[in-house]
Protein backbone atom coordinates (compact mmCIF):
# COMPACT_ATOMS: atom_id res chain seq x y z
CA UNK A 1 0.00 0.00 0.00
CA UNK A 2 2.60 2.68 1.07
CA UNK A 3 4.86 1.46 -2.23
CA UNK A 4 2.11 2.61 -4.12
CA UNK A 5 1.39 5.49 -2.99
CA UNK A 6 4.99 6.45 -3.46
CA UNK A 7 4.92 5.38 -6.72
CA UNK A 8 2.16 7.38 -7.58
CA UNK A 9 3.60 10.49 -5.44
CA UNK A 10 6.84 9.86 -7.61
CA UNK A 11 5.26 9.93 -11.17
CA UNK A 12 3.14 13.05 -10.10
CA UNK A 13 6.70 14.80 -9.40
CA UNK A 14 8.16 13.37 -12.13
CA UNK A 15 5.29 15.48 -14.65
CA UNK A 16 5.51 18.36 -12.80
CA UNK A 17 9.52 18.55 -12.73
CA UNK A 18 11.88 18.68 -16.26
CA UNK A 19 13.91 15.90 -16.01
CA UNK A 20 12.67 12.31 -16.73
CA UNK A 21 13.50 9.69 -14.49
CA UNK A 22 16.98 7.89 -14.45
CA UNK A 23 14.94 4.70 -14.61
CA UNK A 24 14.63 3.27 -18.53
CA UNK A 25 12.89 0.43 -19.62
CA UNK A 26 13.70 -1.55 -22.78
CA UNK A 27 11.97 -4.80 -24.31
CA UNK A 28 15.84 -5.83 -24.63
CA UNK A 29 18.53 -5.11 -22.76
CA UNK A 30 20.85 -2.91 -24.09
CA UNK A 31 24.43 -4.53 -24.47
CA UNK A 32 26.63 -1.58 -22.96
CA UNK A 33 30.80 -1.85 -23.31
CA UNK A 34 31.34 0.44 -19.79
CA UNK A 35 34.99 -0.28 -21.07
CA UNK A 36 34.66 1.37 -24.55
CA UNK A 37 31.35 3.62 -23.20
CA UNK A 38 29.48 1.57 -25.66
CA UNK A 39 25.57 0.94 -25.93
CA UNK A 40 23.83 -0.82 -28.79
CA UNK A 41 20.46 -1.23 -28.17
CA UNK A 42 18.98 -4.46 -30.28
CA UNK A 43 15.23 -3.52 -29.48
CA UNK A 44 13.27 -3.36 -32.98
CA UNK A 45 12.13 0.37 -34.48
CA UNK A 46 8.46 1.59 -33.92
CA UNK A 47 7.83 2.32 -37.74
CA UNK A 48 4.89 4.41 -36.95
CA UNK A 49 6.42 6.12 -34.49
CA UNK A 50 9.21 6.92 -36.03
CA UNK A 51 7.44 8.33 -39.14
CA UNK A 52 5.27 10.60 -37.22
CA UNK A 53 7.73 12.02 -34.99
CA UNK A 54 10.79 11.40 -36.33
CA UNK A 55 12.77 13.87 -34.53
CA UNK A 56 11.35 13.25 -31.19
CA UNK A 57 11.53 9.63 -31.78
CA UNK A 58 15.11 10.24 -32.04
CA UNK A 59 15.80 12.55 -29.25
CA UNK A 60 14.10 9.78 -26.81
CA UNK A 61 15.88 6.96 -28.10
CA UNK A 62 19.50 8.73 -27.54
CA UNK A 63 18.57 10.31 -23.99
CA UNK A 64 17.18 6.40 -22.85
CA UNK A 65 20.48 4.55 -23.97
CA UNK A 66 22.41 7.39 -22.90
CA UNK A 67 21.05 7.62 -19.41
CA UNK A 68 21.22 3.53 -19.13
CA UNK A 69 25.28 3.64 -20.41
CA UNK A 70 25.08 6.83 -17.71
CA UNK A 71 23.57 4.35 -14.79
CA UNK A 72 26.01 1.71 -15.68
CA UNK A 73 29.02 3.80 -15.44
CA UNK A 74 27.83 4.81 -11.78
CA UNK A 75 27.58 1.83 -10.87
CA UNK A 76 31.51 1.63 -11.00
CA UNK A 77 33.48 2.37 -7.63
CA UNK A 78 34.28 6.16 -7.82
CA UNK A 79 37.58 7.96 -6.35
CA UNK A 80 37.78 11.65 -6.07
CA UNK A 81 41.09 13.13 -7.89
CA UNK A 82 41.17 16.72 -6.66
CA UNK A 83 37.75 17.72 -6.44
CA UNK A 84 36.63 15.93 -8.92
CA UNK A 85 34.63 12.58 -9.01
CA UNK A 86 36.64 9.56 -11.36
CA UNK A 87 35.77 6.01 -12.15
CA UNK A 88 37.98 3.79 -13.44
CA UNK A 89 36.72 2.09 -16.60
CA UNK A 90 37.26 -1.51 -17.06
CA UNK A 91 38.82 -3.57 -19.94
CA UNK A 92 36.77 -3.14 -23.11
CA UNK A 93 34.41 -6.27 -24.25
CA UNK A 94 35.22 -5.45 -27.47
CA UNK A 95 38.03 -5.78 -29.33
CA UNK A 96 39.18 -3.11 -31.83
CA UNK A 97 41.98 -3.83 -33.73
CA UNK A 98 45.65 -2.50 -33.57
CA UNK A 99 46.90 0.39 -35.13
CA UNK A 100 50.48 -1.97 -35.91
CA UNK A 101 51.91 -5.17 -34.77
CA UNK A 102 52.94 -6.45 -31.48
CA UNK A 103 56.46 -5.13 -31.37
CA UNK A 104 59.40 -7.64 -31.24
CA UNK A 105 61.69 -7.61 -28.43
CA UNK A 106 64.62 -6.12 -29.21
CA UNK A 107 68.38 -8.39 -28.63
CA UNK A 108 70.23 -7.23 -25.47
CA UNK A 109 72.95 -5.09 -26.33
CA UNK A 110 76.56 -5.68 -24.76
CA UNK A 111 75.52 -3.11 -21.89
CA UNK A 112 71.88 -4.53 -21.44
CA UNK A 113 73.77 -7.39 -19.96
CA UNK A 114 75.08 -6.85 -16.42
CA UNK A 115 78.59 -8.06 -16.76
CA UNK A 116 81.45 -6.61 -14.86
CA UNK A 117 84.21 -4.41 -16.92
CA UNK A 118 87.50 -5.49 -17.22
CA UNK A 119 90.38 -4.24 -19.29
CA UNK A 120 91.57 -5.27 -21.99
CA UNK A 121 95.33 -5.80 -20.92
CA UNK A 122 97.25 -5.74 -18.08
CA UNK A 123 96.69 -7.32 -14.56
CA UNK A 124 93.20 -9.23 -14.25
CA UNK A 125 92.22 -8.51 -17.59
CA UNK A 126 89.17 -10.45 -19.69
CA UNK A 127 90.24 -13.95 -21.71
CA UNK A 128 93.55 -13.91 -19.86
CA UNK A 129 95.59 -17.20 -21.68
CA UNK A 130 98.15 -17.22 -19.00
CA UNK A 131 95.08 -17.87 -16.42
CA UNK A 132 93.96 -20.91 -17.75
CA UNK A 133 93.59 -23.90 -15.65
CA UNK A 134 92.55 -26.23 -17.88
CA UNK A 135 93.68 -26.58 -21.62
CA UNK A 136 92.05 -28.84 -24.15
CA UNK A 137 94.95 -31.09 -26.27
CA UNK A 138 93.66 -30.78 -29.88
CA UNK A 139 93.33 -34.16 -31.54
CA UNK A 140 96.28 -33.98 -34.04
CA UNK A 141 98.90 -33.15 -30.98
CA UNK A 142 100.95 -34.81 -29.43
CA UNK A 143 99.58 -36.28 -25.82
CA UNK A 144 102.57 -35.82 -24.13
CA UNK A 145 103.44 -32.50 -25.16
CA UNK A 146 102.93 -29.67 -22.54
CA UNK A 147 100.29 -27.48 -23.97
CA UNK A 148 100.94 -24.81 -21.04
CA UNK A 149 104.38 -24.62 -22.21
CA UNK A 150 103.70 -24.49 -25.86
CA UNK A 151 101.53 -21.44 -25.20
CA UNK A 152 103.84 -20.13 -23.04
CA UNK A 153 106.39 -20.16 -25.88
CA UNK A 154 104.06 -18.96 -28.15
CA UNK A 155 103.26 -16.18 -26.24
CA UNK A 156 107.10 -15.55 -26.00
CA UNK A 157 107.79 -15.54 -29.50
CA UNK A 158 105.14 -13.71 -30.22
CA UNK A 159 106.56 -10.76 -28.17
CA UNK A 160 109.94 -11.01 -29.59
CA UNK A 161 108.77 -10.88 -33.19
CA UNK A 162 106.99 -8.01 -32.03
CA UNK A 163 110.58 -6.43 -30.61
CA UNK A 164 112.74 -7.51 -33.85
CA UNK A 165 109.96 -5.57 -36.14
CA UNK A 166 110.26 -2.75 -34.18
CA UNK A 167 114.26 -2.81 -33.98
CA UNK A 168 113.96 -3.47 -37.71
CA UNK A 169 111.39 -0.33 -37.87
CA UNK A 170 113.89 1.94 -36.42
CA UNK A 171 116.83 0.87 -37.76
CA UNK A 172 114.99 1.16 -41.03
CA UNK A 173 114.01 4.96 -40.40
CA UNK A 174 117.55 6.04 -38.94
CA UNK A 175 119.67 4.14 -42.29
CA UNK A 176 121.72 2.38 -39.83
CA UNK A 177 122.83 -1.50 -40.91
CA UNK A 178 120.98 -4.29 -39.19
CA UNK A 179 122.54 -7.30 -38.80
CA UNK A 180 120.94 -10.10 -40.39
CA UNK A 181 119.17 -12.92 -38.63
CA UNK A 182 120.48 -15.49 -40.58
CA UNK A 183 118.79 -18.91 -41.04
CA UNK A 184 116.05 -19.97 -38.19
CA UNK A 185 115.83 -23.45 -37.95
CA UNK A 186 112.89 -24.83 -39.42
CA UNK A 187 110.74 -28.07 -40.16
CA UNK A 188 111.03 -28.69 -43.23
CA UNK A 189 114.07 -26.63 -44.56
CA UNK A 190 113.38 -25.73 -48.36
CA UNK A 191 115.94 -26.46 -50.96
CA UNK A 192 117.02 -22.66 -51.08
CA UNK A 193 117.41 -23.17 -47.32
CA UNK A 194 119.36 -26.13 -47.68
CA UNK A 195 122.04 -24.22 -50.32
CA UNK A 196 122.25 -21.37 -48.25
CA UNK A 197 122.81 -23.84 -44.92
CA UNK A 198 125.24 -25.52 -46.97
CA UNK A 199 127.36 -22.13 -47.85
CA UNK A 200 127.25 -21.11 -44.87
CA UNK A 201 128.75 -24.03 -43.61
CA UNK A 202 131.41 -23.97 -46.19
CA UNK A 203 132.65 -20.89 -45.22
CA UNK A 204 132.72 -21.31 -41.43
CA UNK A 205 135.95 -22.27 -41.16
CA UNK A 206 139.32 -20.59 -39.92
CA UNK A 207 140.50 -20.08 -43.35
CA UNK A 208 137.10 -18.37 -44.26
CA UNK A 209 136.30 -21.59 -46.86
CA UNK A 210 139.25 -21.79 -48.70
CA UNK A 211 140.59 -25.20 -48.03
CA UNK A 212 137.23 -27.31 -47.78
CA UNK A 213 136.72 -30.00 -49.47
CA UNK A 214 133.71 -30.75 -52.14
CA UNK A 215 131.23 -32.92 -51.49
CA UNK A 216 130.69 -35.47 -54.17
CA UNK A 217 128.91 -33.56 -57.72
CA UNK A 218 129.25 -30.49 -55.79
CA UNK A 219 130.83 -27.79 -57.85
CA UNK A 220 132.37 -24.69 -55.42
CA UNK A 221 131.28 -21.19 -56.94
CA UNK A 222 134.33 -18.78 -57.14
CA UNK A 223 135.02 -17.06 -53.76
CA UNK A 224 136.79 -13.43 -53.52
CA UNK A 225 138.41 -11.35 -55.07
CA UNK A 226 141.42 -11.56 -57.12
CA UNK A 227 143.90 -8.62 -56.98
CA UNK A 228 145.35 -7.46 -59.75
CA UNK A 229 148.15 -6.03 -60.04
CA UNK A 230 150.48 -4.26 -63.06
CA UNK A 231 154.37 -5.51 -63.77
CA UNK A 232 157.28 -3.75 -62.52
CA UNK A 233 158.79 -3.34 -65.68
CA UNK A 234 156.99 -2.61 -69.12
CA UNK A 235 154.71 -0.27 -69.89
CA UNK A 236 156.57 3.46 -69.06
CA UNK A 237 154.35 5.85 -70.86
CA UNK A 238 151.69 4.65 -68.78
CA UNK A 239 153.81 4.41 -65.62
CA UNK A 240 154.76 8.21 -66.01
CA UNK A 241 150.89 9.43 -66.65
CA UNK A 242 150.49 7.56 -63.57
CA UNK A 243 152.61 9.55 -61.67
CA UNK A 244 152.58 12.66 -62.73
CA UNK A 245 148.34 13.00 -62.66
CA UNK A 246 149.03 11.89 -58.41
CA UNK A 247 151.81 14.68 -58.40
CA UNK A 248 149.25 17.51 -59.99
CA UNK A 249 146.50 16.45 -57.64
CA UNK A 250 148.34 16.96 -55.07
CA UNK A 251 149.97 20.48 -56.21
CA UNK A 252 146.33 21.49 -57.03
CA UNK A 253 144.94 24.50 -54.68
CA UNK A 254 141.22 23.60 -55.95
CA UNK A 255 139.54 21.45 -53.13
CA UNK A 256 138.35 18.93 -54.78
CA UNK A 257 134.46 18.74 -53.50
CA UNK A 258 131.81 16.61 -54.05
CA UNK A 259 129.07 18.95 -54.38
CA UNK A 260 125.93 16.81 -53.72
CA UNK A 261 127.76 15.05 -51.16
CA UNK A 262 128.12 18.32 -49.25
CA UNK A 263 124.55 19.19 -49.75
CA UNK A 264 123.86 15.91 -48.56
CA UNK A 265 125.79 16.37 -45.36
CA UNK A 266 124.33 20.02 -44.62
CA UNK A 267 120.39 18.94 -45.43
CA UNK A 268 121.01 15.98 -42.34
CA UNK A 269 122.67 18.75 -40.09
CA UNK A 270 119.89 21.30 -40.46
CA UNK A 271 117.39 18.02 -40.02
CA UNK A 272 119.28 17.08 -36.70
CA UNK A 273 119.15 20.69 -35.51
CA UNK A 274 115.82 21.13 -36.42
CA UNK A 275 114.53 17.70 -34.63
CA UNK A 276 116.29 18.43 -31.47
CA UNK A 277 114.95 22.33 -31.45
CA UNK A 278 111.34 20.86 -31.96
CA UNK A 279 111.72 18.57 -28.79
CA UNK A 280 112.65 21.35 -26.63
CA UNK A 281 109.99 23.68 -27.71
CA UNK A 282 107.30 21.35 -28.17
CA UNK A 283 105.30 21.98 -25.19
CA UNK A 284 105.50 25.76 -24.77
CA UNK A 285 103.29 27.70 -26.56
CA UNK A 286 104.92 31.22 -26.24
CA UNK A 287 106.05 31.59 -29.78
CA UNK A 288 107.50 34.86 -29.44
CA UNK A 289 110.39 34.67 -27.98
CA UNK A 290 111.21 31.53 -30.00
CA UNK A 291 113.07 31.62 -33.30
CA UNK A 292 111.88 29.60 -35.97
CA UNK A 293 113.61 27.32 -37.62
CA UNK A 294 115.41 29.02 -41.01
CA UNK A 295 113.85 25.69 -43.49
CA UNK A 296 110.76 24.38 -43.58
CA UNK A 297 111.30 20.82 -45.98
CA UNK A 298 107.64 20.41 -46.01
CA UNK A 299 106.20 18.80 -48.85
CA UNK A 300 103.84 21.07 -50.55
CA UNK A 301 102.86 23.67 -53.15
CA UNK A 302 103.92 27.01 -51.15
CA UNK A 303 106.52 25.62 -48.92
CA UNK A 304 109.08 25.76 -52.52
CA UNK A 305 112.94 25.56 -50.43
CA UNK A 306 115.00 28.37 -52.81
CA UNK A 307 118.73 28.33 -52.34
CA UNK A 308 121.06 30.91 -53.39
CA UNK A 309 124.63 29.93 -52.53
CA UNK A 310 127.12 32.61 -52.19
CA UNK A 311 130.12 31.43 -50.69
CA UNK A 312 129.24 28.08 -50.20
CA UNK A 313 126.59 29.97 -47.28
CA UNK A 314 122.63 28.93 -48.33
CA UNK A 315 120.33 31.33 -47.20
CA UNK A 316 116.88 30.87 -46.93
CA UNK A 317 114.59 32.88 -49.08
CA UNK A 318 111.24 31.08 -49.35
CA UNK A 319 108.08 31.46 -47.03
CA UNK A 320 108.71 31.13 -43.30
CA UNK A 321 105.94 29.33 -41.30
CA UNK A 322 106.10 29.38 -38.01
CA UNK A 323 105.31 26.21 -36.47
CA UNK B 1 57.63 7.67 -53.16
CA UNK B 2 57.53 5.10 -49.91
CA UNK B 3 60.10 6.32 -47.49
CA UNK B 4 62.19 2.72 -47.92
CA UNK B 5 65.60 3.76 -46.28
CA UNK B 6 66.20 3.07 -42.88
CA UNK B 7 66.50 6.87 -41.50
CA UNK B 8 69.05 6.68 -38.31
CA UNK B 9 68.06 9.36 -36.01
CA UNK B 10 71.12 11.83 -35.44
CA UNK B 11 69.93 13.40 -32.44
CA UNK B 12 67.87 12.90 -29.53
CA UNK B 13 64.44 14.52 -30.56
CA UNK B 14 64.78 12.86 -33.67
CA UNK B 15 65.09 9.72 -31.53
CA UNK B 16 62.25 10.25 -29.48
CA UNK B 17 60.24 11.22 -32.77
CA UNK B 18 60.87 7.76 -33.81
CA UNK B 19 60.53 6.14 -30.58
CA UNK B 20 57.17 7.24 -30.03
CA UNK B 21 55.79 5.93 -34.29
CA UNK B 22 57.05 2.70 -33.23
CA UNK B 23 54.62 -0.35 -32.26
CA UNK B 24 53.58 -0.24 -28.91
CA UNK B 25 51.99 -3.07 -26.58
CA UNK B 26 49.48 -0.80 -25.35
CA UNK B 27 48.58 1.84 -27.80
CA UNK B 28 47.19 5.15 -27.12
CA UNK B 29 44.25 6.65 -29.03
CA UNK B 30 44.41 6.45 -33.12
CA UNK B 31 44.72 9.40 -35.41
CA UNK B 32 42.43 10.21 -38.03
CA UNK B 33 43.18 11.24 -41.43
CA UNK B 34 40.28 14.00 -43.08
CA UNK B 35 41.13 13.82 -46.85
CA UNK B 36 39.01 15.99 -49.38
CA UNK B 37 38.34 13.96 -52.69
CA UNK B 38 38.82 15.87 -56.33
CA UNK B 39 35.22 17.47 -56.32
CA UNK B 40 33.61 18.50 -53.03
CA UNK B 41 29.89 19.98 -51.85
CA UNK B 42 29.53 22.67 -48.89
CA UNK B 43 27.41 19.80 -47.02
CA UNK B 44 30.54 17.17 -47.09
CA UNK B 45 32.81 20.32 -46.40
CA UNK B 46 30.94 21.00 -43.08
CA UNK B 47 30.91 17.42 -42.28
CA UNK B 48 34.69 16.66 -42.70
CA UNK B 49 35.27 20.10 -40.29
CA UNK B 50 32.48 19.42 -37.55
CA UNK B 51 34.00 16.16 -37.10
CA UNK B 52 37.57 17.05 -37.31
CA UNK B 53 36.33 19.26 -34.87
CA UNK B 54 35.34 16.48 -32.69
CA UNK B 55 38.45 14.77 -32.81
CA UNK B 56 40.92 17.67 -32.71
CA UNK B 57 43.59 16.25 -30.61
CA UNK B 58 44.21 13.14 -32.95
CA UNK B 59 43.54 13.97 -36.53
CA UNK B 60 44.55 15.68 -39.58
CA UNK B 61 43.09 18.12 -41.81
CA UNK B 62 44.33 17.62 -45.14
CA UNK B 63 43.28 21.24 -46.87
CA UNK B 64 44.09 20.60 -50.61
CA UNK B 65 42.04 18.24 -53.06
CA UNK B 66 43.15 15.08 -53.48
CA UNK B 67 42.14 13.55 -56.35
CA UNK B 68 42.03 9.33 -55.93
CA UNK B 69 39.81 7.00 -54.91
CA UNK B 70 39.70 4.89 -51.86
CA UNK B 71 38.03 1.60 -53.30
CA UNK B 72 40.29 1.86 -56.69
CA UNK B 73 43.33 2.81 -55.40
CA UNK B 74 44.58 2.74 -51.75
CA UNK B 75 48.41 3.64 -52.38
CA UNK B 76 47.71 7.43 -51.66
CA UNK B 77 46.19 6.34 -48.42
CA UNK B 78 48.71 4.13 -46.89
CA UNK B 79 51.49 6.78 -48.21
CA UNK B 80 49.51 9.57 -46.40
CA UNK B 81 49.30 7.15 -43.17
CA UNK B 82 53.32 6.29 -43.20
CA UNK B 83 53.67 10.33 -43.24
CA UNK B 84 51.80 11.19 -40.54
CA UNK B 85 51.68 7.85 -38.51
CA UNK B 86 47.53 7.75 -38.69
CA UNK B 87 45.36 4.46 -38.76
CA UNK B 88 41.96 5.81 -39.28
CA UNK B 89 40.54 7.81 -42.21
CA UNK B 90 37.77 9.69 -43.93
CA UNK B 91 37.43 11.10 -47.25
CA UNK B 92 34.63 13.08 -48.52
CA UNK B 93 33.73 13.80 -52.32
CA UNK B 94 30.82 14.58 -54.35
CA UNK B 95 29.77 13.93 -57.51
CA UNK B 96 26.74 13.48 -59.53
CA UNK B 97 26.12 9.48 -58.76
CA UNK B 98 27.28 9.71 -55.24
CA UNK B 99 26.53 12.99 -54.28
CA UNK B 100 28.08 13.81 -50.87
CA UNK B 101 30.00 10.62 -50.44
CA UNK B 102 31.91 9.86 -47.06
CA UNK B 103 34.15 7.22 -46.66
CA UNK B 104 35.66 6.02 -43.31
CA UNK B 105 38.19 3.50 -43.23
CA UNK B 106 40.92 1.99 -40.86
CA UNK B 107 44.31 0.53 -41.69
CA UNK B 108 46.59 -1.80 -39.72
CA UNK B 109 50.69 -1.79 -40.11
CA UNK B 110 49.87 1.49 -42.84
CA UNK B 111 47.75 -1.13 -44.93
CA UNK B 112 44.04 -0.17 -45.44
CA UNK B 113 42.24 -3.16 -43.43
CA UNK B 114 38.57 -1.95 -44.31
CA UNK B 115 36.44 0.83 -45.51
CA UNK B 116 32.82 1.62 -45.21
CA UNK B 117 31.02 4.24 -47.81
CA UNK B 118 27.95 6.31 -46.90
CA UNK B 119 26.24 9.33 -48.30
CA UNK B 120 25.27 12.19 -46.26
CA UNK B 121 21.22 12.67 -46.89
CA UNK B 122 20.77 15.22 -44.26
CA UNK B 123 22.97 17.24 -42.55
CA UNK B 124 22.55 19.52 -39.56
CA UNK B 125 25.37 21.18 -37.85
CA UNK B 126 25.75 21.04 -34.23
CA UNK B 127 25.91 24.88 -34.22
CA UNK B 128 21.90 24.45 -35.23
CA UNK B 129 21.02 22.62 -32.17
CA UNK B 130 20.61 24.24 -29.16
CA UNK B 131 22.83 23.77 -25.86
CA UNK B 132 26.75 24.59 -25.16
CA UNK B 133 28.76 22.94 -26.99
CA UNK B 134 32.49 21.52 -26.27
CA UNK B 135 35.06 20.15 -28.30
CA UNK B 136 36.67 17.81 -25.47
CA UNK B 137 36.39 14.64 -26.97
CA UNK B 138 35.27 12.47 -24.09
CA UNK B 139 31.72 14.27 -23.80
CA UNK B 140 30.50 13.83 -26.85
CA UNK B 141 28.68 10.68 -27.35
CA UNK B 142 27.97 10.31 -30.95
CA UNK B 143 24.80 8.09 -31.45
CA UNK B 144 24.85 6.08 -34.57
CA UNK B 145 21.11 4.89 -35.58
CA UNK B 146 20.16 2.62 -38.43
CA UNK B 147 17.71 0.04 -39.36
CA UNK B 148 18.34 -3.07 -41.47
CA UNK B 149 16.19 -3.03 -44.66
CA UNK B 150 14.00 -6.36 -45.07
CA UNK B 151 12.02 -6.75 -48.03
CA UNK B 152 8.46 -5.60 -47.95
CA UNK B 153 9.93 -2.89 -45.84
CA UNK B 154 9.27 0.67 -46.55
CA UNK B 155 12.54 2.43 -46.44
CA UNK B 156 12.31 5.15 -44.32
CA UNK B 157 13.23 8.03 -47.38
Amino acid sequence: MADLVENVLRKAAEKESKYKTIEVEKDIDVDIDVGLLLASDPNPIDLKKIRAHREKFLQDLARDNTQLLINRIWQLPTEKVEDAITVKLPDPKLLLPREKRIPKGKPLTKWGKKQEWKPKWGYKRANDETQDWMIEVPDNADPNEDQFEKKKKARKERGAKNELQRLRNIARSQKSKVPGVGLTPTDHPSKDHVTKALTAARKSTASIGKFTANLKDEKTAKHGKKRKFESNYGDMKSETKKQLNILDRITSKKPRVDVSQAVNQHIAKEEKSRSKFNKSFSKKKDSRNRKPPEKNFKKGKNNKVKFQGKNNKMKFQGKKKRS
Amino acid sequence: MAVQRIVKPKTQKGRRFLDGREAKIHEKAKTAMFIKGGNTSQTITEVLKELYALKKQDSVMYKRKNIFRPFEDETSLEFFSKKTDSSLFLFGSHSKKRPDNLVLGRLYDYHVLDMIELGVDKFKSMYEFQGSKTFCWEQTLPDFFWRRLRSGCDPEG
